[in-house]
């Protein structure tokens, strides 16, 4: 099992930093397309989520996720600073057709194999995903 | 991102390279701002070379979508790779704005609609 810690800035460019990152631990693990696509957006909708809601923009504070990755699975955990998060994930509504925001949190649960919305004792917010690898499901069947 | 602007007739055309998440979505609803402020508002995205869009990107082009309808122009997009147009599908952004498989379909249907 390969296990990764990454940490940024709460700026909008670390979203570039952190793809570039995720494509490097996606070759180096040999992540297939199909699976790769589903952990691009699941932990960049997670990672928006923390800069926009959870960091509030906040530039002094980071954004950290930690990785597991193993022959069937993908484990991410995104943790951000800020406090508050988890209620404002329960309170969100259906966006509007034409909302420019709220799709992130449904583009998650769409594609997570398993999805965790929950607290640590500082009251940072924390989205746990899992993702199971389609290849580890083609040789298993 | 890389954003180029051209011609295409009356329309213009952005190419857009890379991925579309929450900063370079902010740079593309830029780059519109400025054709606006030319008094342009026929505008088409070739998504061709668009490897990653989230809901950030697709906010921007909901964005540029409502200010085009203000205007009373109009906002196509082409190319959308096989990924971008499933994200689509899920956020039922499909059937808000008009797609066309490639860009000469696009530009076309602009033509078509100012003969008319």
């Amino acid at each position: 099992m390969s296990e990764y810690n990454l940490k940024y800035r709460s700026i909008p460019d670390s979203e570039e930093q952190m793809l570039d990152d995720l494509d490097e631990i996606i070759v180096k693990n040999r992540i297939l397309e199909k699976t790769a696509g589903k952990l691009r957006i699941v932990v960049s909708e997670a990672f928006t989520n923390a800069y926009l809601h959870g960091n509030c923009k906040d530039a002094g504070k980071s954004i950290k996720i930690q990785m597991q990755v193993n022959k069937n699975q993908i484990f991410a955990d995104i943790i951000d600073e800020g406090t508050g998060g988890l209620i404002k994930v329960q309170k969100r509504k259906t966006p509007e057709p034409m909302a420019e925001n709220g799709r992130g949190i449904n583009l998650i649960y769409h594609y997570s194999s398993d999805v965790r919305f929950w607290e640590n004792d500082l009251g940072h917010f924390i989205v746990s995903i899992t993702i199971d690898r389609e290849e580890a499901m083609e040789i298993n069947s | 991102m890389e954003i180029t602007v051209r011609e295409a007739g009356t329309v213009m055309v952005l190419d857009l390279k890379g991925r579309l998440d929450l900063a370079s979505g902010s740079r593309l609803k830029e780059e519109v701002k400025k054709i606006f402020e030319n008094d342009n508002t026929q505008i088409h995205l070739n998504m061709s070379e668009v490897e990653f869009i989230n809901s950030s990107g697709l906010g921007s082009l909901v964005s540029i979508m409502k200010e085009v309808r203000l205007l009373k122009g109009r906002f196509t997009l082409s190319n959308l790779a096989n990924y971008v147009e499933e994200i689509f599908e899920i956020t039922q952004l499909s059937h808000i704005f008009e797609v066309f498989p490639t860009e000469q379909e696009a530009i076309s249907s602009f033509q078509a609609i100012s003969s008319n």
